[in-house]
């Protein structure tokens, strides 16, 4: 059985969104996962299989792709990989191996999950990029992307067709899942790891002149908490340490024990660092922000009705952005925003594309 | 409560060389307690007494059927698409 799944796909440098609507439903059938991926070793991935290790076989959710004779695993499973890595900073992250991988594990988790006995799919993708990558990489990226893929996923056999691939600018999935203003301006601040989108929309019109990335996110703000840490203990932070600290600063989780070199880490140090890692990045995005949108008065985007700060970002830089845009607002699950808008509109091309042909 | 310490079991054997996984059957050594009594301790501080399995997002499930699709988002997308 073949199953059409019309995605919305947000590829972030930490976290990967994918959103489907069902057929025959009005619900999002979501994930959110790490953008993690790692080289699986064969042989223990073997010896897990057959269960010879004596340890734990594999649990229902810990993700693996096999294609082109090569291991991969997915997302919090990468841990147990080699070279995990997020594809962060490489300028080809959208049409790579790495999205391609996370591509052929997403769509048939979904598909699976809509129908377990599935083995194929074809996926009709709308995804986000950066607005410089959207204006540089449109073409390479639908050009990529597009075909058949055999693989394995979680040790059977998937095939997967994309057969069609539109790219948009990451921010725009956002206005249209919270709503255009049909005869007003909004604004849209997508704070991301490593990129930060701006976006302008007169009506659902985007104002291009006024639209525009810059590589300030989350991502800089680690590496200011990692120089302060090194310079202090000797060491650098790993990606976990990070991750713990990040959520620890919300008030999530507890700050993490540490070690360098058998002492332990003073835990006020990591809640300073990060304190002001967060300050000082929020306020470069805002000396951006301000120069692209600020009026003759000085004001930055007081013209617009409404400026929505989106993307996993939004969580620690939307105190600093309200400073400079008051009316600045944050809509629940501020991460997932671009991919549902992306799954509502690759519905909406889907069922365009149906009529033009019975036409 | 969950029981996650077989997989923080599978964690160790494969990957002997993390410094959290050597601090702590140090720490464990040094207490004379089994390396599991501290692993689980560990989860419970971290991800909370009722967490799923641990994770970077603990709380958050891989994959999951949420709210129902906005009338707005639908009409934006069209409004989108009559604009590009």
């Amino acid at each position: 059985m073949t199953l059409t799944l019309n995605l919305g796909f947000d590829r972030g440098n930490a976290r990967t969104n994918v959103a489907t609507i069902p057929d025959g439903t009005s619900a999002f059938l979501e994930i959110d996962v790490s953008s993690m991926i790692a080289e699986g070793n064969m042989k223990r991935y073997q010896m897990i299989q057959a269960g010879s290790g004596g340890t734990d076989h594999l649990a229902t959710n810990e993700l693996t792709v096999e294609h082109d004779d090569s291991v991969y695993f997915l997302a919090d499973f990468a841990d147990q990989g080699r070279n995990p890595t997020t594809g962060f900073g490489d300028k080809n992250r959208y049409h790579g191996k790495h999205t391609k991988i996370a591509l052929m594990g997403y769509s048939a988790m979904m598909a699976t999950r809509i129908a377990s006995s599935t083995r194929e799919a074809v996926v009709n993708l709308v995804m986000g990029v950066p607005f410089r990558a959207y204006q540089e990489q449109q073409e390479k990226i639908v050009s990529e992307l597009v075909g058949r893929y055999d693989y394995s996923f979680k040790g059977r056999p998937f095939v997967l067709h994309i057969d069609s691939v539109r790219v948009f600018m990451e921010g725009a999935g956002a206005a249209i899942y919270q709503g255009f203003e049909k005869d007003a301006t909004i604004g849209v601040v997508d704070s991301g790891s490593l990129t930060t989108n701006l976006l302008r929309f007169d009506g659902a019109r985007a104002h291009t002149e006024e639209c525009t990335s810059f590589e300030i996110g989350i991502g800089t703000a680690r590496d200011r908490l990692n120089t302060r840490f090194e310079e202090k203990y000797g060491r650098e932070l790993n990606q976990n340490e990070w991750d713990q600290i990040l959520y620890a600063s919300l008030g999530k989780v507890p700050y993490p024990e540490l070690y360098a070199d058998g002492e332990s880490v003073d835990i006020d140090d990591l809640r300073v660092w990060i304190a002001s890692s967060i300050a000082q990045t929020g306020s470069d995005k805002n000396t951006l922000i301000s120069k692209l949108w600020s009026s003759q008065s000085g004001k930055t985007a007081s013209s617009f009705k409404k400026v929505l700060h989106v993307g996993g970002g939004s969580y620690y830089f939307h105190k600093s952005l309200q400073q400079i845009i008051k009316s600045a607002e944050r809509p629940q699950e501020p991460e997932r925003a671009n991919s549902r808008g992306f799954a509502v509109l690759a519905n909406q091309i889907a069922q365009r594309n149906k009529v033009l042909k019975r036409a | 409560m969950r029981d996650y310490t077989k997989y923080y079991y599978i964690e160790v054997a494969l990957r002997r060389d993390h410094p959290a996984i050597q601090n702590m059957a140090a720490e464990a050594e040094r207490r004379d307690v089994p390396l599991s009594v501290l692993v689980k301790q560990a989860c419970i501080d971290v991800y909370g007494e009722d967490s799923e399995r641990p994770s970077r997002s603990p709380k958050k499930k891989e994959i999951e059927v949420v709210s129902s699709v906005l009338e707005q988002s639908i009409s934006s997308a069209n409004d989108f698409l009559d604009n590009i």
